[in-house]
């Protein structure tokens, strides 16, 4: 059977792809399937560093479609799994350095050996975007609880929509803050459901840990401890077919909050 | 005593009241702000219908309406809304009276009027376009657009009387 090829992508940068990116493929090789991360974010790598693989990197996708390397030479093994690969984007580069084909061809050759090839798309919706989703089938679309993001990944969504080739799209809502929804001071996991009228694959919290573990080069979702982790992993178990229900993320309340909480009903 | 435990009484349930304002009160915060200005700017994001093409729509369809009833054109409200995937075009718009007869006929004319004028409008500006690298020209110009104000700004009793004497003549 081929492999499933899915891009992780957003419209506006910061919100967590690349993080996504890493905590996906790395929770689904630990899951036991052979996967493929790719960066296709050509001048600005990051997946590298996430990963912690940056001194490995000898090669990167420019070099495989340039015909610099064999493709196999440009997969670098992850430190932990063996199941999984990385292929670095190229840091001296521009986005015009891979065509549409090019990419279509790459994710062709990966879908034979890898059970997924993951895509880390850049922010925006030009060349780089429409490189990144076009060896795709699924795409993932990463938000968070804020405007600006909701709207540019409305705008993402419009795109995914026209493109016949991707077949399913889902939402991960990340770095979500329950007290502050629980206080309506953030639009909460419904509100922009509702709002971008797409399916839920995922709510990952803020959590400290993110960064921590990026410091050290080590998705969360090694941390077993950590609530973003055990998001992560949930979301890997969704992708395959497993029915998690979603995490309760509100936070234990304190014996003022819980008298409050008796007063006031929700609207 | 009585005095004393009242106000301890009402002491209480002032306390009370404030405690429930302040929680009250974060209920529609800046959550709800959020989510409508989203809301907004998402369907017109989707339609692609900028502000200024609604305000020409407005616009356009007061005139329309305004040749069978008398309407409120202040109060009128014309506002893109969203159900489920699908967006659609709600109007209110406040109906004072409905025309005589003799009232519409009228308001179909002053509307083709104003149409003539605009289309009058729009030629000359494309004509001194064409001419606008002569200085002479741009001194025209500011003269015709006086002119052109000028006549913007007839009263109701003008118009009326050059719409009689329009009449007259297709007569």
């Amino acid at each position: 059977m081929e492999g499933r090829v899915i891009v992780v992508t957003s419209g506006k940068g910061g919100v967590g792809k690349t993080t996504t990116s890493a905590n996906i493929g790395t929770a689904l090789a630990k899951l036991g399937h052979k996967v493929a991360l790719i960066d296709t974010d050509i001048g600005l790598r990051n997946l590298d560093l996430l990963m912690g693989l940056e001194n490995r990197i000898v090669y990167t996708l420019v070099d495989v479609v340039e015909g610099n390397c064999k493709l196999k030479q440009a997969l670098v093994k992850d430190k932990k799994n063996p199941n999984l690969v990385l292929l670095a984007a190229a840091q001296t580069r521009d986005k015009s350095a891979v065509s549409v084909e090019q990419m279509q061809d790459v994710c062709k050759e990966l879908k034979k050996k890898y059970d997924f090839i993951i895509l880390d798309s850049p922010a925006g919706i030009e060349q780089g975007f429409q490189n990144a989703i076009a060896g795709a089938s699924e795409a993932i679309v990463v938000a968070t609880p804020e405007m600006s993001s909701v709207r540019d990944a409305d705008r993402i969504i419009g795109l995914l929509e026209a493109k016949e080739e991707v077949k399913s799209y889902k939402l991960i809502l990340n770095r979500v803050r329950s007290n502050m929804i629980e206080s309506n001071d953030m639009m909460s996991v419904e509100d922009v459901v509702d709002i971008l009228s797409i399916n839920l694959l995922g709510i990952i919290p803020e959590d400290t840990a993110v960064i921590t573990s990026t410091n050290k080069g080590e998705p969360v979702v090694h941390d077993e401890k950590a609530k973003s982790g055990q998001a992560y992993m949930n979301i890997a178990r969704r992708i395959i077919g497993e029915d998690v229900p979603f995490m309760d993320l509100s936070e234990p309340k304190n014996w003022l909050q819980k008298i409050k909480s008796l007063f006031v009903t929700k609207k | 005593m009585k005095s004393l435990l009242s106000d301890i009484f009402n002491e209480l349930k002032n306390k009370y009241k404030q405690f429930l304002s302040t929680t009250m009160e974060s209920a529609d915060s800046t959550k709800e702000t959020a989510t409508n200005r989203l809301r907004f700017v998402l369907m017109h994001d989707r339609t692609n219908l900028s502000p200024e093409t609604m305000e020409k729509m407005r616009d356009e369809l007061i005139d329309v309406i305004s040749k069978y009833v008398v309407i409120d054109t202040e109060a009128l409200d014309l506002n893109l809304a969203a159900e489920g995937d699908s967006i659609a075009l709600l109007a209110s718009i406040p109906i004072l009276r409905a025309k005589t007869k003799e009232e519409q006929e009228e308001a179909i004319l002053e509307l083709e009027k104003k149409r003539l004028a605009k289309a009058q409008e729009i030629e000359e500006v494309e004509l001194l376009d064409e001419e606008s690298d002569e200085e002479e020209t741009e001194a025209e110009t500011n003269e015709t657009e006086e002119e052109v104000s000028a006549e913007e700004t007839t009263t109701i009793d003008e118009v009326e009387e050059t719409v009689e004497t329009e009449s007259k003549k297709k007569k």
